[in-house]
C-alpha cells in the first residue's frame, strides 16, 4: 500500500513537471515560427493620446531616481497630457530632495511625501496613494531603478484603443548585465521570460503577465477593482487574475523596452525571490478557486493561469521528484523504474527553472541575436538549484504565518546602487 | 599576301569565338560556379559564404525539409550507436581500469556486455550494461530534441550535423567517464557504494552535456545570423 502511494506520487509530480516542459516547447515553439506582428503605437494609422499619469513609488533611492526622473522629461509623449507622481515612501535619503528638484522646474511633476509612519510598507500602498491623486485616463508605473525608452508611453498607451484591454505590459531588459554572474543570469531569465514567455503568451491569447512595473492600466479599472492589494507580496501577479476576473485582457508589448538594474549578488537574489515567491503563493491560494470558477475566461486562458499560479511550486516539486526518485531507486528497486529515472533529465531538461526553462532561454537569446551570453545557459542551474530553496522557504513561512494568523507580511526592498548608465 | 592570309585567319579565329560563344555561355558558368561555391561554402560554413554573391541564391528551403534530412542524419548516427555502442563502452572501460591496474574481466553472455571487477577487499562487482545504464537513453533525447528544436533553426546544415555528432561525442565521453568513476570509487570503497556513485553520478547529470552542447550550438549560429 505504502509502495503503491510513492509510486502514485512520483507519478505525479512526472506528469505536472511533463506539463511545463510542454507549455515550455509550446511558447519556445511560437516564440520561433508564429512571428504575429504586433501593432505598433500607431494603430490602425490612428493616433490616441489619452491623459497618462506615470507612477513612480521610490523609497531610498537616491542613487538611481535622478536617472529615471530625467529620462521622464526627454519623453516625446505630449507634456500638456503627461503626469509624473513620484511617492516618496519615507524615504531616509536624499530621494525627497532630489524629487522636489523635478518637481520645482517642471510642471507635469508632482512629489507625494509619505511619513514614517505611514511609508515603508510595501509598494501596493505607495501605489495606492499614488491613484488618489492621479487625473490621467491611463496610469503608467515605473520603478525608481527603471530606464524607459523615450517613446515608451505611445507604445504602451497605443493598445488601449481596444475597449477590451485593460492592461498593457512592457518588456524588461538588464542594464547592468555584465557586473555580476548573478546579473547575468538575471538577464538570461528575463530574456526567457520577455522575449519568449510572454510574447508567446500574447501571441497564443493566453494570460500576459502584468509585471508591476513597465506597465500601464486604465485608471478607472483600478479604482473599479480597489487599487492594489496591500497584503499580497507580489501586487502585480495579484493584479493580473484580478483583471482577467474582471473580463479585461492583458496585452504585452515587446517593443515598449525599459532597462532595469538587476540585483547583483546572491543575498539580494535571495530576498528579492523570497518576495516573489512568496507573494506568488498568497496568489495562488488566493485566486485559485475564483479564478477557476470565472466566467470571464475560456478554458485555454484557465489552464494557462493555473500553470502561472503554480510556478513558484515547480521548484519545490522537482525538488521533491529528486528526493522520492532516490527513494524509490534505493529503497524499492524495480526494474521497470529504471526506465524512468533514465528519462528523468527529459523532465529537468524542460521543466527546471522558475520562469523559463533552459531551451527558452535559449531561444530568446537567438531571437535578440545575442551571442557570448548563451554560453552560461548550463549556469542558471545554480540559480534553479538556489530557487529550490527559496521556494521551499517561502512556503513554510507562508504557512508559518497562516497558522500564526498573520495578515501583514514583511517587504523585503530591493537596494540599488545606480552603478550603470 | 600575307596580309589576306592574317585577315582570313583573324576571320576564321572570330567565327570559332562566336560559335563557341553561342554553344557555351560563360556568363552563364561563372554564374553558376559562383554559386556552386557559396552553397558548398555555405554547407561547409565558411566565411566567405556571406560574401555578396550569397545573395544570388534561391530562397532558402522551408524549414520543413531540415526536419527530414535531420532526422535521416540522426537514424545512421543510432544505427550505428546502438549496435556498437556498449561494447565500444566495455573495450573502453576494461582498458581505462587495465591502466589504473583494476583487475577486470569482460563477459558477453545472454546478450548484455557485462564487466566483471575484482575490488580492493577481494569480492566482485559485476556490471551488465544495460541500454538505461550506458547512457542511450540520455543520448536519445538529446538527439530527438536537438532534431525538432534545433534543425529548423537558420544556419548552415553540415554545423547542425556537426553539433549533433558533437553532443553524441559528448554523451558517449560522459556515460564513459561516470561509469569509470562508479567503479573506480566501488573499487576502493566496496560494491555497496556502487549503487549510490551511480545515482549521483546518473541521468540527473546529464542535463549539463545536454544544456552546454546546445548552448554552444545557439551561440554559433547566432553569430551567423547576426553576420
Amino acid at each position: 500500500m505504502f509502495d503503491f502511494l510513492l509510486y502514485s506520487i512520483f507519478a505525479l509530480l512526472v506528469t505536472t513537471m511533463s506539463l511545463y516542459l510542454i507549455r515550455h516547447y509550446v511558447f519556445s515553439l511560437t516564440a520561433l515560427y508564429k512571428r504575429k506582428g504586433q501593432p505598433l503605437y500607431s494603430l490602425h494609422g490612428l493616433s490616441f493620446r489619452p491623459t497618462v499619469s506615470v507612477l513612480i513609488p521610490a523609497r531610498d533611492e537616491e542613487a538611481v531616481v535622478g536617472r529615471l526622473l530625467n529620462r521622464i522629461t526627454e519623453m516625446t509623449y505630449p507634456k500638456d497630457k503627461l503626469e509624473v507622481i513620484i511617492v516618496d515612501d519615507a524615504s531616509k535619503d536624499d530621494t525627497s530632495r532630489i524629487a522636489d528638484e523635478f518637481a520645482n522646474t517642471y510642471a507635469y511633476f508632482k512629489v507625494l511625501h509619505r511619513g514614517a509612519d505611514v511609508g515603508g510598507r510595501g509598494k501596493a500602498r505607495a501605489l495606492n496613494n499614488g491613484v488618489k491623486h492621479a487625473t490621467g485616463e491611463i496610469l503608467i508605473c515605473f520603478d525608481a531603478d527603471y530606464y524607459p525608452q523615450v517613446d515608451i508611453i505611445e507604445k504602451l498607451t497605443g493598445y488601449f484603443v481596444d475597449p477590451e484591454v485593460g492592461v498593457v505590459q512592457g518588456r524588461i531588459t538588464v542594464l547592468n548585465e555584465p557586473i555580476t554572474l548573478v546579473s547575468k543570469l538575471v538577464a538570461l531569465e528575463r530574456i526567457g521570460g520577455y522575449r519568449v514567455d510572454q510574447l508567446a503568451r500574447d501571441n497564443l491569447g493566453l494570460i500576459p503577465q502584468c509585471g508591476g512595473t513597465v506597465c500601464a492600466i486604465r485608471r478607472d479599472l483600478i479604482e473599479y477593482l480597489g487599487g492594489w492589494d496591500n497584503n499580497v507580496l507580489t501586487e502585480d501577479t495579484d493584479l493580473t487574475f484580478q483583471v482577467y476576473e474582471a473580463g479585461y485582457k492583458i496585452r504585452y508589448a515587446n517593443e515598449a523596452e525599459c532597462y532595469e538594474e538587476a540585483v547583483e549578488n546572491w543575498r539580494s537574489y535571495w530576498r528579492q525571490r523570497h518576495r516573489w515567491a512568496k507573494g506568488h503563493m498568497q496568489c495562488f491560494f488566493k485566486h485559485l478557486w475564483s479564478f477557476t470558477r470565472s466566467r470571464n475566461l475560456r478554458l485555454r486562458e484557465k489552464v494557462d493561469g493555473l500553470l502561472v499560479l503554480g510556478l513558484y511550486f515547480v521548484p519545490i516539486l522537482v525538488g521533491l521528484s529528486w528526493l522520492l526518485g532516490a527513494v524509490i531507486f534505493f529503497v524499492y528497486p524495480v526494474n521497470w523504474f529504471d526506465s524512468i529515472w533514465a528519462l528523468l533529465p527529459v523532465f529537468m531538461y524542460g521543466s527546471a527553472g522558475n520562469f523559463a526553462s533552459f531551451f527558452e532561454v535559449g531561444v530568446g537569446i537567438y531571437l535578440d541575436r545575442r551571442v557570448r551570453v548563451s554560453w552560461i545557459i548550463p549556469v542558471l542551474l545554480m540559480s534553479f538549484v538556489f530557487n529550490v530553496f527559496i521556494c521551499s522557504k517561502a512556503l513554510f513561512d507562508l504557512i508559518l504565518s497562516k497558522v500564526a494568523g498573520r495578515k501583514v507580511h514583511d517587504w523585503a526592498k530591493t537596494a540599488h546602487v545606480g552603478g550603470s548608465t | 599576301m600575307t596580309r589576306s592570309c592574317a585577315f582570313v585567319f583573324l576571320g576564321i579565329v572570330e567565327k570559332l569565338i562566336y560559335a563557341f560563344k553561342r554553344i557555351v555561355d560563360f556568363n552563364k558558368i561563372s554564374e553558376r560556379r559562383r554559386v556552386f561555391q557559396t552553397l558548398c561554402g555555405k554547407l561547409l560554413g565558411a566565411p566567405h559564404a556571406r560574401s555578396s554573391s550569397a545573395r544570388e541564391l534561391p530562397s532558402k528551403p522551408a524549414s520543413k525539409t531540415y526536419v527530414p534530412v535531420g532526422l535521416a542524419a540522426l537514424t545512421v548516427s543510432y544505427s550505428i550507436l546502438w549496435i556498437s555502442f556498449p561494447f565500444f563502452l566495455i573495450e573502453a572501460m576494461s582498458s581505462l581500469l587495465s591502466a589504473a591496474q583494476v583487475s577486470v574481466t569482460k563477459t558477453f553472455s545472454s546478450g548484455v556486455p557485462s564487466l566483471i571487477v575484482k575490488l580492493v577487499d577481494g569480492s566482485s562487482l559485476a556490471l551488465p550494461l544495460t541500454w538505461q545504464r550506458c547512457g542511450i537513453v540520455s543520448i536519445t533525447v538529446f538527439g530527438l530534441l536537438f532534431l525538432l528544436l534545433m534543425y529548423p533553426l537558420q544556419g548552415p546544415f553540415l554545423l547542425k550535423v556537426a553539433w549533433l555528432e558533437i553532443g553524441i561525442l559528448m554523451g558517449l565521453t560522459w556515460s564513459l567517464i561516470r561509469l569509470s568513476i562508479a567503479v573506480m570509487i566501488s573499487y576502493h570503497f566496496g560494491a555497496s557504494v556502487f549503487t549510490i556513485t551511480e545515482f549521483l553520478t546518473g541521468p540527473l547529470t546529464d542535463i549539463f552535456w545536454m544544456v552546454a552542447v546546445w548552448s554552444l550550438m545557439l551561440s554559433s549560429l547566432a553569430s551567423r545570423k547576426r553576420c
